[in-house]
């Protein structure tokens, strides 16, 4: 019965795991042997592998573009920080209530923002997660304009670093899942033709309210760990579109869709962003802009899109051949 | 000092709205203009009126050129942006899903807001244009903004021309009402989207110029009227350009009208709060037809 639900086909799994695994194990090491400041670099890259990932899980699976992606992460962050100073529970179960309520709100608004299409939807979103900020900006029950600091004493860049790596593996992990699961293959029915799908029996209202729904949760444990290491959360940050932004270059350079695509995005963006952040501020969204406009004219699937579609035609080639 | 009666002061913030709102809603009639046509959502409609606003804002302090007069320059080069970005990019995504036109015209934003903020700095910039104020009895209507609205309703009515009384202005609304049969009777549909495509940036910066007299801008004020103009536009139904004008009116005054009861920092959430519940209940606009 969950074999069913979880794995409708086998893939080659030696193939399949043996990188991730090898990445997994080099990633779990790497604080014993690199300085801090490449630990740091290391830290918010698997922030953005695991940002660029759950806007994927949404985005990638459905189609639906979800330009208010920033309001996961800032709803996670908020949670996680409010939870921890008022409950003093440990800083796992505060993330965990964060990505939880903003799990939750994605189920609240799926109601009425999954119905819209395309632009609408977009549009929809954009101005939430607009909202929200104004909204969070004046309201006093989440400390308004000032936001919050998380004291000093739960500093400890270590343990940031692998919480930070535990999400985004999690997030990956997850994003396999669905995608050999019942959920991945409604979801690639309806991204294909929303109509057709609903036609044949698939509740779409429910798969993509699914989807947006775990998309939340891992922005949202994404935006805990964050706030936890950056220390602070404030309106603008928290709700800071070019969170959005970033996420969506990365998984559009790498491939919507894919798994590797946005891990590979958020590699080469990151690193960009890092190296330009420093010396010349602001490069990095001229080159954000022009990788997109790039991207959506020559490769559309991105860079693993690319490849594999590739990869399919030269093996049709071959067996054609052979035939 | 007369005492302000509230009477007055809901009539001042009455008549604020409704001037803010014509000149938001002309600006939404380029987004919505565009879309009608091309069925792409332009992202990047508020980074074109940033544009507008930069060039107006360099005229003054390098030729002390008055915003209102930088509207000769800020028009004509609106329209050549335009053609040039519709010629160069968005033609090439006008076949396919609409997420490529999204993310396109979402990666230009992201292009020139980098752009301004790489060269410009995020400083906020004005122009010290102050024009004082029109008296009437107890109300006291600022100069600048019933420049704005004047300056509205002129684009209004001219469009109203363009749509009505020209060849190309009919080829446009025939594109929007129905693309196919527009083409079966001879309309050139890439001439159409060009034309369409610059008026839409064109008033875009213009309004650059206009906001300019308003309040001051950075380069991150962008995304800002590219919101305003998509709540406006959902308010009046995507497409529909006399829709656009009274959404813009609809949302000015219910704005304006709204800071008597809520905080004034409140009430871009208020147009926001709108949208979605017209996005739930009419997601055909205010104005438009079902089906």
């Amino acid at each position: 019965m969950l074999k069913g639900y979880l794995l409708v086909h086998k893939k080659n799994f030696v193939r399949d795991v043996v990188p991730w695994v090898g990445a997994l194990v080099v990633l779990a090491f790497a604080p014993y042997f690199v300085s801090a400041s490449l630990r740091s670099f290391l830290l918010f890259l698997l922030m953005w592998i695991a940002l660029s990932q759950s806007f994927n899980i949404f985005t990638g699976l459905t189609g639906y573009v979800n330009f208010g992606f920033v309001a996961f992460y800032g709803l996670g962050g908020y949670g996680m920080t409010m939870t921890l100073l008022s409950l003093n529970i440990p800083i796992y179960a505060a993330m965990v209530i964060g990505g939880v309520i903003s799990s939750l709100f994605a189920f609240a608004i799926s109601w009425p923002t999954l119905r819209l299409r395309g632009a609408y939807f977009a549009i929809a979103m954009l101005s939430l997660a607009q909202a929200l900020f104004v909204i969070f900006d004046n309201w006093n029950f989440v400390n308004s304009a000032t936001g919050y600091t998380i004291p000093v004493k739960y500093y400890d860049p270590v343990l940031q670093y692998y919480y930070m790596l535990a999400v985004a593996a999690v997030t990956v992990l997850c994003l396999y899942v669905i995608m050999n699961s019942r959920l991945g293959l409604a979801l690639k029915a309806i991204k294909q033709n929303e109509e057709t799908a609903v036609s044949i029996g698939i509740n779409a209202t429910f798969y993509k309210a699914v989807a947006f729904g775990i998309s939340a949760f891992f922005a949202g444990l994404a935006g805990g760990a964050a706030t936890w290491t950056i220390t602070i959360i404030d309106p603008p940050s928290a709700f800071d579109t070019t969170i959005t932004l970033t996420a969506i270059s990365m998984s559009m350079l790498g491939g919507l869709g894919t798994i590797a695509g946005p891990i590979i995005g958020a590699v080469i963006l990151y690193s960009i962003e890092h190296y330009f952040g420093l010396t010349l501020p602001y490069l990095h969204l001229i080159v954000f802009g022009i990788i997109i406009i790039v991207v959506v004219l020559l490769i559309p699937q991105g860079i693993m899109g690319e490849i594999i579609s590739r990869m399919k035609k030269s093996r049709r080639q071959e067996v054609g051949e052979e035939g | 000092m007369p005492s302000v009666l509230p009477g007055a002061l809901v009539a001042e913030l009455f008549i604020l709205g409704l001037m803010y709102g014509l000149l938001y809603g002309v600006l939404a009639m380029g987004l919505t203009i565009v879309f009608g046509v091309m069925k792409v959502v332009n992202v990047a409609h508020g980074d074109f009126v940033i544009i507008g606003s930069y060039l107006s804002y360099w005229a003054f302090v390098l030729a002390g050129i008055n915003p209102i007069l930088s509207l000769l320059l800020t028009i004509p080069f609106g329209f050549l942006l335009g053609a040039l970005t519709y010629l160069g990019l968005i033609r090439r995504v006008q076949n396919s899903p609409e997420l490529m036109s999204l993310f396109l015209t979402f990666g230009i934003s992201t292009l020139i807001g980098g752009l301004l903020l790489f060269f410009y700095s995020p400083t906020q910039r004005a122009v010290p244009v102050a024009l004082g104020s029109i008296e009437y009895g107890s109300l006291s209507i600022p100069v600048n903004i019933s420049i704005a609205a004047a300056y509205a309703i002129a684009v209004a009515i001219a469009l109203r021309f363009f749509f009505y009384r020209t060849y190309w202005g009919k080829a446009v609304r025939a594109v929007i009402d129905n693309r196919t049969s527009a083409i079966l009777v001879g309309i050139n549909p890439d001439m159409v989207s060009l034309k369409s495509f610059g008026i839409g940036i064109a008033i875009a910066s213009s309004v650059g110029s206009i906001v300019m007299l308003l309040q001051s801008i950075s380069p991150l004020s962008g995304p800002d009227f590219t919101l305003i103009s998509f709540v406006i536009v959902v308010l009046g139904g995507l497409g529909n350009p006399p829709g656009a004008l009274v959404g813009g009116v609809v949302l000015g005054v219910v704005e304006s009208l709204s800071s008597l009861y809520v905080n004034a920092a409140m009430t871009p959430a208020i147009g926001f709060i709108i949208m979605v519940i017209v996005l739930i209940l009419r997601p055909q606009g205010i104005m438009g037809s079902r089906g």
